[in-house]
């Protein structure tokens, strides 16, 4: 991959501090507490999920006491295995990932579309629509009209209401035009002297050739329907509909109500789960399910590190 | 939600000056030509079309809302014929089923009305249809007439078969005839079976239990026998003592009863008991029922418990009373017997029976009016037109999900938003004014507006803070370590605030990992001292990492002479930082601070949602959240709609400020 002007002016800025330094005593001490002060944040955002997961694996009854604090004691799976013993959790679990993964196609495929066509200069009132879309972003309803709206459409206690309303998000939309707007024009230029429509050029030029930009907003949509815990909160109150909630909403209410679950998760769990050392406590039932909801974020961080500069920068001010 | 928030850390470019595109004649170039009457008539069908489809989404137009009352409750009109195509159960609501539980209403009929419903429905996607087929060409004008045709009388055909059900209502309303015959009630006094005794405690207020024996109470079992065949949903048990008869205060009644659950055989219940001094009558509900002004009212939405069933056979119960006088009359309160049924014919079905007409008329109208296509002409449309049309789903979709809520404000003016909103239900500026009537409301009001901006100005505060982390780590010289912490540091911005709050119990509760390295049983999530300064901590550990991309990509983006110049001339670090990066990024920063200041009502609800417990909610309770625990908690929809609506006009107002701000400081707005 080419160097971006960003990265040019990184490694240049490298070289000539390197060149200029003559260390002064102050420089020294700076250095220090800015390396000391760097160490020690990055591991405070590290640390506390390191925490939970060895808190998982460890011997229960140690956990329960407070007793693991740096490293895994009796290192056991037991809590994982019980978890998935439990029909609700399995399900909730299934609702995010569908969701997840529908809601973050149509997303990416309507972004893809809609980006395309608000960058035609000849689709009719094109101006006007494109505000009717972006003024959405700055202003809406309140939270309350929503849900009357979502209930008066028949999405309360749907799984559709998870999909429909995130197909339209304007600010990947926006992202996605200015990325658009950055191909050179003549590739389409001579697509349509060849004779291709504009649905053609759209999916034989414009779609092969966004995907960095749409890998990006594929990647933050997904963490968003991963993360999304409102929604459910609000639209999946009803007795029926408790089989639609969302990993996180049943965290939450897991968070609210632990004790009852490892009573639950006591009784279902069988012979295995009754040595001491498994024994479950509500305490280990919300670091497990906790870790169990973060482990799929942190599978595709890796992935994601890549974008976040594209994802922050595109369409964003210019310093 | 959570979605805009991760991005709305850095502002987008919004503005919609697109470079210009070269313009492709790759169609052949249409005459301009001059509006005929036929094009008049097509834009007045299209706008027929638009108010068509819009009318779906409105409960006002639903033509399947046809009984106004059932079971003894009205019915509210909430649901659109749009739901009402989607879920059966938006046309049988509750109070319908029960009554066809009770076998006042036949259930077959309603098959007919929600089949109606989706062919209304159908024929109005049909329609709409035809209205995108029609800016075409003229073969595909004469195609769209044809659809619309066809569209108009498949929702002609709807229309008729609601028709047909509301002139067959009276076929399917029977009404159950006399009480007495259906079911039969005696009740028994058992005295002296009574054990354990009670006396009333004027001071404590409640029965203590005594040695003395109370001789007026006694044990009451009163039998009833369903004759009826089908089971009796919803009931009252009515028991006429006669106004000569003193209790003495209700409350002491409701004491008893509570004191000993009613019983039916071996199971309890929690029954409701309500005293009328003037007629005398005595009437037991289940606590789900309520006699209301001598009507049997549902008083949740929740689905028909066991409890309120009785089933056909012999139920007893038990119960204890004061000593209740010879000849009093018992007998079963039945909702259905007493209230009949009520329907209205409904008014959208006449709208739908006009906007059908009216479609095919215009449509049959064009048909002639529309020159005839010429033979060598396909079906071709104008490209702007099937740019637009590509669009146009994604316009239904931003319109239903942004703009249609703005019509639910209208909640805010009325008295309860599940009554129909009718001018009896209007109140006018009632709940904006309740908001601040009663000193609680408003003590509880005033808390919020503190603790909201209370958390808005700790953040403005420290929002150079992620400025700070970017220009500190840029003077780390190492690039692997430099990326190793912001690799690391952006993680907690991709954990919901949920799991946030995980963490948070992991390490914070009595055992977690602070008390167990630093001794002692605190729980600092139950400890509501500094709460706001714990959510800025939070937020900050959450959301610095990510913050600060933005400002590395800007010091990546300034200019190396500038240090260069300036390390000759002798500037150190501390000098460069200070007088190159600081004000190299300061543009940026300034904006970033003028879009926080014009979001200073939301905070967002989750954070505070998720740390709040019994301890704690009150400093977190803010705006967002208030809104939400109104409507959710209190039940108090209207009330959360005004505050809602009057953040979202303060927060539109300033947007629409700090705009104009960020034009005046870097020379372009935000939108």
């Amino acid at each position: 991959m080419a160097k971006t002007e960003a990265e040019k002016n990184e490694i240049l800025y490298a070289k000539t501090h390197k060149r200029m330094y003559r260390l002064s005593n102050s420089d020294i001490v700076f250095t220090i507490i800015n390396y000391a002060f760097f160490t020690i944040f990055t591991i405070s955002c590290i640390f506390p999920f390191y925490y939970l997961f060895i808190n998982t694996i460890s011997d229960n009854s140690l956990v329960t006491k407070g007793a693991v604090k740096f490293i895994p004691q009796g290192i056991h799976f037991q809590n994982y295995a019980s978890l998935l013993q439990q029909s609700d959790i399995i399900q909730a679990f299934g609702v995010s990932v569908v969701r997840t993964i529908l809601g973050t196609i149509l997303m990416v495929l309507a972004s893809a579309l809609i980006g395309y066509l608000v960058t035609q200069e000849r689709m009719w009132q094109r101006k006007f629509w494109y505000r009717f879309m972006v003024i959405t972003m700055y202003f809406n309803a309140g939270t309350i009209p929503w849900f009357m709206n979502m209930k008066l459409l028949g999405l309360e206690g749907n799984f559709l209401a998870y999909i429909i309303p995130g197909i339209v998000a304007p600010y990947n939309i926006i992202l996605v035009k200015t990325y658009i707007e950055s191909i050179p024009a003549e590739l389409e230029e001579s697509a349509f002297i060849d004779g291709a429509g504009y649905f053609k050029v759209f999916l034989k030029i414009i779609w092969p050739l966004c995907t960095p930009i749409l890998a990006t907003i594929a990647i933050f949509g997904a963490v968003g329907h991963w993360n999304s815990f409102t929604d459910s909160l609000m639209l999946m109150r009803s007795a029926d509909s408790q089989g639609l909630r969302t990993l996180q909403h049943l965290l939450y209410d897991y968070l609210q109500k632990a004790n009852n679950l490892a009573a639950q998760m006591r009784q279902s769990g069988g012979a295995a789960a009754t040595s001491a050392a498994t024994q479950l406590d509500s305490t280990v039932v919300q670091y497990t399910v906790c870790m169990a909801s973060i482990i799929p974020i942190l599978l595709v961080y890796p992935f994601m590190t890549r974008y976040f500069t594209s994802g922050i920068m595109l369409g964003a001010v210019k310093g | 939600m959570d979605e805009t928030k991760i991005e709305n850390q850095s502002e987008p470019n919004v503005s919609d000056d697109t470079q210009t595109q070269p313009v492709y004649t790759a169609s052949k170039k249409n005459t301009k030509h001059v509006r005929g009457i036929g094009d008049y008539v097509f834009i007045v069908l299209r706008a027929l079309i638009i108010l068509l489809v819009c009318s779906m989404f409105f409960a006002a137009f639903n033509p399947a809302y046809i009984f106004t009352k059932a079971n003894g409750n009205s019915i509210n009109n909430i649901s659109s014929v749009f739901t009402a195509a989607l879920s059966k159960s938006s046309i049988v609501v509750n109070d319908i089923s029960n009554a066809i539980t009770k076998g006042v209403l036949d259930a077959a009929p309603f098959n007919t009305l929600h089949i109606a419903c989706i062919i209304i429905v159908l024929a109005i996607i049909v329609i709409a249809g035809a209205g995108c087929v029609s800016v075409g060409n003229n073969r595909m004008k004469h195609l769209a007439t044809k659809i619309a045709v066809g569209g108009g009388l498949l929702l002609l055909i709807g229309c008729f078969m609601v028709n047909s059900f509301y002139n067959g209502i009276e076929g399917m309303i029977h009404t159950s005839d006399s009480t007495e015959t259906s079911y039969q009630v005696e009740m028994k006094s058992q005295t002296n079976k009574f054990t354990s005794t009670y006396l009333w405690d004027e001071a404590s207020g409640t029965y203590v239990k005594s040695d003395y024996a109370y001789n007026d109470s006694a044990v009451y079992e009163i039998v009833i026998t369903n004759n009826s065949g089908i089971d009796l949903v919803g009931w009252a048990l009515e028991i006429n003592v006669g106004s000569g008869y003193d209790i003495n205060d209700v409350k002491k009644v409701n004491q008893w009863f509570s004191l000993q659950q009613l019983s039916r055989g071996e199971t309890k219940y929690e029954y409701n008991v309500s005293y009328n001094e003037e007629s005398g009558i005595l009437y037991i509900t289940p606590d789900d029922y309520e006699v209301k002004d001598g009507v049997l009212v549902k008083t949740t939405d929740a689905a028909v418990t066991d409890a309120s069933t009785i089933k056909a056979g012999t139920l007893k119960i038990t119960f204890i009373a004061e000593n209740i006088p010879e000849g009093t009359e018992v007998s079963v309160y039945d909702g259905a017997a007493t209230s009949t049924v009520e329907y209205a014919y409904p008014k959208g079905l006449t709208l739908y029976f006009v906007f059908a007409i009216l479609v095919i008329v215009l449509a049959i109208a064009l048909e002639f009016l529309v020159p005839k296509a010429l033979h060598s002409e396909g079906y071709e449309m104008e490209t702007q037109y099937q740019l637009f049309l590509m669009f146009l789903p994604f316009i239904l979709l931003i319109f239903a999900f942004s703009y249609l809520p703005l019509y639910g404000w209208r909640y805010a003016f009325y008295q309860d938003a599940n009554s129909p909103l009718t001018g009896d239900n209007f109140v006018g500026f009632y709940w904006f004014k309740t908001l601040f009537a009663n000193s609680t409301r408003r003590a509880r009001f005033f808390r919020v507006m503190i603790n909201t901006f209370a958390m808005s100005g700790l953040g403005l505060i420290t929002s150079w803070l992620p400025m700070a982390f970017a220009i500190f780590l840029n003077e780390v010289k190492s690039t692997k370590f430099k990326r190793f912490v912001q690799t690391f540091s952006t993680i907690p911005n991709f954990i919901s605030w949920v799991l946030i709050y995980g963490i948070a119990f992991a390490l914070f509760n009595t055992n977690g990992l602070w008390n167990s390295v630093f001794g002692g049983t605190s729980n600092a999530l139950q400890n509501p001292d500094h709460m706001w300064l714990k959510m800025l901590a939070w937020g900050t550990w959450k959301g610095i990492g990510w913050s600060a991309i933005i400002y590395i990509s800007g010091i990546a983006g300034i200019d190396q002479q500038l240090y260069e110049a300036a390390s000759i001339d002798g500037a150190d670090r501390f000098q460069r930082m200070w007088n190159i990066t600081l004000p190299g990024l300061l543009p940026t920063y300034v904006v970033m601070l003028v879009m926080q200041i014009a979001g200073i009502l939301s905070n967002g609800m989750d954070q505070y949602l998720v740390f709040s417990n019994t301890f704690t909610s009150e400093p977190l309770e803010v705006l967002d959240l208030y809104v939400y625990k109104v409507a959710f908690e209190d039940n108090l929809v209207p009330l959360s709609t005004v505050v809602g609506m009057g953040k979202s006009v303060i927060s539109i107002v300033l947007f629409f400020a700090a705009n104009s701000a960020a034009k005046a400081i870097r020379g372009n707005g935000i939108v």
